[in-house]
């Protein structure tokens, strides 16, 4: 399976999902013209793995900020995660947000409430 | 005080690349603003969400009238004005809406966004009742909208949210020509003075403060580890013993673990030679800091 790897920009995050190390990460800000369209070959990746995930995948999300539209498509994200979860591997997801950003951490603690796997907050000194 | 208009940004046509240009500027006017990052990142997410569904409106409803998004700012409270066209039949859905969203508490509001977020489908536009959800749950006072129908096809929307510093615990005294900024963030635990100090009436301007101080003694009272933070280009003679009078009167509300820093030019000697003084004079250490 081929790696994703997408160059961050002011309005798009930064983007690796590498099938070797099992790491998944989402690094910056997400407010696409067409979120579905960013989303895309992120969510087409995941179906393809899940079908041979490796033991353990780690997942590292560290949004400083994102909008609706994406909002929808990070849940979509997690959902197929949450299905490799069930098929008995290994998921550990880690949700980084800024010391006093209350906000980002509400958002991942509204994601955990929704997905049955547990978060880790990490909290990332200014 | 008065309400002063912040932002303001009205045009025809909506496209990607002048939201793109609207949001960079608002970016920066928050930054000139010294609010605290929390608040910042708030207005930015308030004013990209509105922008995201005028942008989306805008591509369904073609018609003469403009789009507009202004932001005024009064001490305790910011305002979001969003105003721009929508199909007269979706009107009528939108108005029930906001109706529905402004009538939920917060728990409920909270278990209506997972529902939604749940269930809602995705489509190219996006769900702007997921996009009214979140802004709902980033501003802490009902919606205020209102709908104006120009034609049987068209009908103006205009969405106002307000964002209360109040209920933040964020009070701020605006900076104008001759006095500094103030802004007491008692949620943060920090107090901040910026700009520049030369009041026509420099105990009056103090007074003032240091009796509001005194008013809400309790929120000074528990902030655990409050630091304040003095940050002036200039003052003059009449305000130094006004400052002097002021960061008593904050050292007499605050728990003993108040931390003090003052920023000034490491070659500006008189100004080191001042803090060093009031430091003296309210027997409190300050932590000095180079600009």
């Amino acid at each position: 399976m081929e790696s994703i790897k997408i160059d961050g920009s002011p309005k798009t995050p930064e983007v690796n999902f590498d099938y070797q190390t099992g790491l998944i990460e989402i690094k910056g800000r997400s407010i696409p013209e067409n979120s579905i369209e960013f989303y895309k070959p992120m969510i087409d990746w995941l179906e393809e793995y899940t079908n041979s995930p490796q033991d353990k995948t780690t997942v590292q999300i560290q949004l400083e900020y994102f909008n609706t539209s994406s909002s929808k498509c990070i849940l979509d994200v997690f959902k197929k995660l949450e299905g490799i979860s069930k098929n008995g591997k290994e998921i550990e997801i880690n949700w980084y947000y800024e010391e006093d950003d209350e906000d980002m951490l509400e958002a991942g603690e509204d994601y955990q409430s929704i997905i049955r796997i547990p978060f880790k907050m990490i909290e990332i000194e200014e | 005080m008065e309400e002063k208009k912040i932002y303001s940004f009205s045009s025809d046509v909506i496209d990607y690349d002048s939201v793109n240009e609207a949001l960079s500027s608002i970016s920066n006017i928050i930054d000139t603003m010294h609010f605290p990052s929390q608040l910042r990142r708030g207005l930015y997410m308030i004013s990209a969400e509105c922008f995201d569904n005028m942008y989306k409106h805008s591509q369904k409803v073609l018609s003469d009238f403009p789009v507009f998004f202004e932001i005024f700012y009064c001490r305790d409270e910011i305002r979001f004005v969003a105003s721009n066209p929508v199909s007269t039949k979706s009107a009528q859905k939108i108005q029930t809406y906001l109706r529905f969203i402004n009538y939920l508490s917060d728990e409920e509001l909270k278990s209506h966004y997972f529902t939604t977020i749940k269930t809602e489908k995705k489509t190219k536009k996006g769900g702007a009742g997921l996009g009214l959800l979140i802004l709902k749950r980033k501003t802490n006072c009902p919606f205020e909208y209102n709908f104006e129908q120009k034609s049987k096809k068209t009908t103006i929307f205009t969405l106002v949210l307000k964002l209360s510093l109040k209920s933040m615990k964020l009070y701020r005294i605006s900076e104008t020509e001759h006095t500094p900024l103030i802004q007491f963030d008692f949620k943060h635990e920090n107090i901040v003075m910026y700009g520049q100090s030369r009041p026509e009436d420099a105990d009056g301007f103090y007074i003032d403060i240091c009796n509001w101080i005194a008013e809400n003694e309790s929120d000074f009272a528990a902030m655990e580890r409050p630091v304040l933070h003095v940050d002036l280009d200039y003052y003059n003679s009449s305000s130094l013993k006004n400052l002097v009078r002021f960061i008593r009167v904050v050292i007499q509300h605050s728990a003993p673990s108040l931390k003090i820093e003052w920023t000034c030019d490491s070659d500006d000697e008189l100004a080191m030679d001042d803090a060093q003084e009031i430091s003296r004079i309210v027997k409190k250490k300050f932590v000095l800091l180079e600009k």
